[in-house]
Order: C-alpha cells, then sequence, then structure tokens
C-alpha cells in the first residue's frame, strides 16, 4: 500500500494539476499571460475554509462556494482588464495576487497574519482524483466545443476573431471565470488537506510555480499541464535536500524552456504562442530569418 | 435613389490620425449584388476605409449607413453579425488551427453553443457542432479547399491561405464581403481563379467591395470604381470612365512636364 508520505505527494499533485490546467485555459489557449493565479487560489483557499469553520458547511458545498467566490473574482477581474493586453494584462494580474495576499493579511476574518487554522482534513486521495477528472473532463469539452474555438482564436489573432464575429472581452472575463473557478477548487482542496493556510502559501511565487508548470509542460497543451504539474510536484521531492534552491531551479527551469523548448515537452508549436516574446524582449533571441 | 437597392452608404466620412487627414469626408454607396472596386495609391485611405466599415477604427465624422441602419459606433463583432466580413491584406488566420476550425470560427454568430451547452454537451450543442462542420466543408469546397481541411492553416501554400480567408469570411454569412488586395502575391493563374471565384460569390447574391492594386482584375471585374488619393474620393464610375479621368492618371503618374 501506499504510505501516508506517497498520498501526500500524489495529493499535492493533484492539486497542482488542477491548478495548472486552469492556468493553461487562461494562458495556453486564450493567450492571456496571468502571473497571479494564486491570488484566484487563495481566495478560493480561505472563502472554503471559512465557508467551513464559520457557516459549518459540509465539505463538498465548502469547496464549490470556494471555487464560486474565486470564479467571481475572475469575472470581477476580467471586466475592467481585459482591454490591456500581453505585458500590462500579466502586470494587472501580478498586483491583483499581491492586493489579494496583503487584504487578507490584513483581515480579521481571515486570521490576518496568523493564518487560519483549526479546519478539519477532509481532503482525501478519491475526493482529489474526483476533482482533477472533473476539472479536465470540463476544460476538455469547454476546448474542443464553439467557446473553446473562440478562444483559441482570440491567443491566435485577436483582431481577425473580432472580425469573426466573437466578442473577445466576453470570452476572455469566461476564460478568467473558469480558469479562476477550478484555481478555487484547488484552494479549497488545499485548505481542507493542510488545516492550516497563511495569506503567504498563495504568494507570487506560487503563481510563478504554476506557471513553470503549464509552461513546462506545454502552453497550450491540456495533458502537459498534467506532466509539468506531477513533475514540478514530485521533482522538488526528490530534491529534499537541495530545497533551499527550489525558486532557483523554477527561474532557471524557465529560462532553459524558453530558450531551448519554448513549445514545452508536449507542446506542438514553435513559438510557445508568443509568449516567449511576452516574457523576453530580447532580439537575439529570435529564430533565423526573422525581421 | 432607390434606397431598398442600396446595401452601404457613407455619408462625408473622415478618418484623422492626430493631423493626419487619412479620409476626408467621403461619399460613397454600393448597390445590393455588385462588385465595387476601390482603388487608389499606397497610403491614399483604403485600408483605413475598410477598418471604419468594420468597426476596427471609429469615423472621426460622418455616417456609415448599412442596410439603412447607422453602424458608426458598433464592436467590430456586432457589425460581423449584421453582415460585413472581410479579409485582410496581410492574411491574418488562425495559424495553429486546422483550415476547417478556421471557417468554424468564421460559423461563430451563425451559431450559439454556450458554455452549459458545451461543458454538459447538450444534444443541441452536438447537433449545431455537426451542422457547422458540414457547412465549413461545402464553403472549403467552394474555394476549393477541399481535402486540406485537417492541415493547419501555417501549411498552406500563399493562394491557398488567401482562399481560406475568404471562405473564413463567407463562413459569417454575409451580405457585404469586403476583400482587402485578395491577389496580392499571386501569379496570373492563381489570380484568374479568384476572379472566377469572385463571380462565384457574387452570383450567390452577396455585394462584393474590393481594394486591389491588380488593375487587369479590379478593372476587369468591378461594376463601378472609386478612386482615393490623400484620403478623398477623387473619382467614381465604371472602369472605363475611371480610367479616362485625368485626376485619376494624374494620381497614378503624376502630372506631365
Amino acid at each position: 500500500m501506499l504510505s501516508s508520505y506517497h498520498v501526500q505527494i500524489i495529493i499535492l499533485s493533484g492539486i497542482n494539476v488542477i491548478m495548472a490546467a486552469s492556468l493553461n485555459l487562461i494562458t495556453g489557449y486564450t493567450g492571456q499571460l496571468s502571473i497571479g493565479h494564486a491570488a484566484f487560489m487563495s481566495i478560493g483557499a480561505y472563502a472554503s475554509g471559512l465557508a467551513t469553520l464559520l457557516l459549518g458547511f459540509p465539505f463538498y458545498l465548502s469547496l464549490f462556494i470556494g471555487a464560486l467566490v474565486a470564479s467571481a473574482f475572475g469575472v470581477l477581474l476580467g471586466l475592467p482588464t481585459l482591454k490591456l493586453k500581453g505585458d500590462y494584462l500579466a502586470i494587472v494580474t501580478l498586483g491583483f495576487c499581491e492586493i489579494v495576499r496583503i487584504v487578507i493579511l490584513n483581515m480579521d476574518i481571515t486570521g490576518g497574519a496568523v493564518g487560519l487554522r483549526g479546519l478539519p482534513k477532509e481532503t482525501d486521495l478519491l475526493t482529489v482524483v474526483v476533482c482533477v477528472i472533473i476539472t479536465l473532463l470540463v476544460l476538455t469539452r469547454i476546448l474542443h466545443s464553439r467557446v473553446g474555438h473562440a478562444l483559441i482564436a482570440i491567443r491566435e489573432d485577436e483582431t481577425a476573431a473580432e472580425g469573426m464575429g466573437i466578442n473577445t472581452t466576453y470570452y476572455k472575463v469566461i476564460a478568467f471565470g473558469v480558469g479562476a473557478f477550478f484555481a478555487g477548487l484547488g484552494g479549497g482542496l488545499f485548505s481542507h488537506f493542510f488545516r492550516y493556510i497563511h495569506p503567504n502559501s498563495f504568494d507570487f511565487m506560487r503563481s510563478i510555480e504554476q506557471l513553470c508548470m503549464v509552461v513546462l509542460g506545454g502552453l497550450g497543451n491540456l495533458w502537459g499541464s498534467v506532466v509539468g504539474a506531477v513533475a514540478l510536484t514530485a521533482i522538488p521531492e526528490l530534491l529534499r535536500a537541495s530545497a533551499d534552491y527550489r525558486q532557483l531551479f523554477y527561474g532557471a527551469l524557465l529560462i532553459i524552456m524558453m530558450r531551448v523548448r519554448p513549445e514545452g515537452l508536449l507542446g506542438t508549436r514553435s513559438e510557445g504562442f508568443g509568449i516567449k516574446s511576452k516574457f523576453f524582449r530580447y532580439s537575439g533571441w529570435k529564430k533565423k530569418g526573422e525581421a | 435613389m432607390d434606397n431598398n437597392n442600396m446595401i452601404l452608404q457613407t455619408i462625408k466620412v473622415s478618418k484623422y490620425f492626430g493631423g493626419l487627414k487619412a479620409l476626408d469626408s467621403v461619399d460613397l454607396f454600393i448597390r445590393k449584388g455588385e462588385i465595387f472596386g476601390l482603388i487608389g495609391p499606397n497610403g491614399a485611405g483604403k485600408t483605413t476605409f475598410f477598418n471604419l466599415l468594420t468597426g476596427h477604427y471609429q469615423p472621426s465624422q460622418g455616417e456609415i449607413v448599412f442596410k439603412n441602419k447607422e453602424i458608426k459606433g458598433l464592436k467590430p463583432y456586432e457589425i460581423t453579425a449584421l453582415g460585413i466580413a472581410r479579409t485582410f491584406q496581410n492574411i491574418r488566420l488562425f495559424n495553429e488551427m486546422t483550415v476547417l476550425e478556421n471557417v468554424l470560427i468564421g460559423m461563430h454568430c451563425q451559431t450559439k453553443t454556450g458554455l452549459w451547452g458545451s461543458i454538459l454537451r447538450s444534444p443541441a450543442a452536438t447537433s449545431e457542432e455537426k451542422m457547422a462542420r458540414e457547412k465549413c466543408k461545402e464553403l472549403l469546397a467552394f474555394v476549393g479547399l477541399d481535402g486540406k481541411s485537417e492541415e493547419k492553416a501555417r501549411n498552406l501554400a500563399y493562394g491557398e491561405q488567401r482562399r481560406l480567408e475568404i471562405a473564413r469570411a463567407l463562413a459569417t454569412q454575409p451580405q457585404l464581403l469586403l476583400l482587402d488586395e485578395p491577389a496580392a502575391g499571386m501569379n496570373p493563374q492563381e489570380t484568374n481563379n479568384l476572379m472566377d471565384l469572385i463571380y462565384r460569390i457574387r452570383d450567390k447574391g452577396d455585394t462584393i467591395l474590393l481594394i486591389e492594386h491588380d488593375m487587369k482584375l479590379v478593372m476587369g471585374i468591378s461594376e463601378r470604381v472609386a478612386v482615393l488619393d490623400y484620403g478623398q474620393k477623387i473619382s467614381e464610375g465604371t472602369p472605363r470612365e475611371v480610367q479616362k479621368d485625368e485626376r485619376v492618371i494624374k494620381a497614378y503618374l503624376g502630372e506631365e512636364i
């Protein structure tokens, strides 16, 4: 049988798969660079945690509430900011992530800097597996539908997409709403697994970690996100001894992936959907023959 | 003029970029079912005019009336839904998507499946998807791209990409089709095929507004032609009339010394 240590790693992998897949919808498929995905996780973790603690809701209802609240914030963030493109949007998502962290840090109801404690341990292996399956199933269905095609068209060419009758603002809000929903779900699973959450658990570095998973697996490839999330959860566990260098590792990984294989492990597109150029404006990296 | 016969009218449409008058009081009307050519030297404002019609730019002054409805201020996607579709001067396909998917995107306004429909994969969504794919295949056959439907758009040859753009625009079921230099970069054989395709689109009942530098094409195919120069309409009429117009000759060739 699996030891509890292995179960923990599998559960963490599952949560990260949900996070990476939902971020992939926003960044990989719709092409909206978000570096604040942890904010939605945080909102989901706190909302579901508070629903359990204060309102005494059963676990599954709390999970759903957390996801719903996160989704509402995704839409809320989406509406005013989605006219922004590329770098500007990235900066807003980064700012949003920090604002959420600081607001939670300074609220009484969330426990502030002490964190939220005393949550029941509800998240088990089965729940996580079911949630992962639901996430992947829903995302796959969306992506293979009229809605998904509209999202991908926005990534490919926003002007042309609009010219084909796609209300780009509406679909970007959908991407953020759905992405945030599943990020909130991941957050709820997270809080009911560790039984304790702190605002700093969902800081900028976590957002970057999630982005790393997506980029490693492949932008615009859902199975890539599964591979990326599992790899980036399991590998640091194997390298426990050098845990201090984890963040260094993520930074290096991002750079190496962009340089060597921008399409990710499972991706097919050579340019990584232009995310490379969104990150690095260094002309020396342009391919030969490019102007 | 008979209003029922007119599909598009611009009234003193102007577009300024800062101090630059890209378009200056352009009056134009296009009749239902005609092929209308818009020509002029580079930088005359032809593409700007297209961008105004499709809502990608907003006019600084003037009115644009499509099917007796003022469309100034509408977003591009709203205008597409009303029945104006376009192709782009520099091809703008969804490169990573297949040829069929590109045309499917054009069907966006003709289909309705929303978020819930796609998540639950409702019977309505499934049958709509099937219907849309059938329609797209017909359109691909119409422009001569059948057999290429599963290829990525980026892998098509240049002339094929131009035809795919037309198929994608046709998928929106436009009444007015704007073609921005469709023959650019085509060889004579491809241009002939294109001419044939444009006639077939017109025979289906669509109206076509065409920007083109290939004079053989535009003069051969258009029923009426307007000439822009420095943002102003300097001439309008049948190809024959326009070709004889002093001002047109001057705009293209310069003045006699």
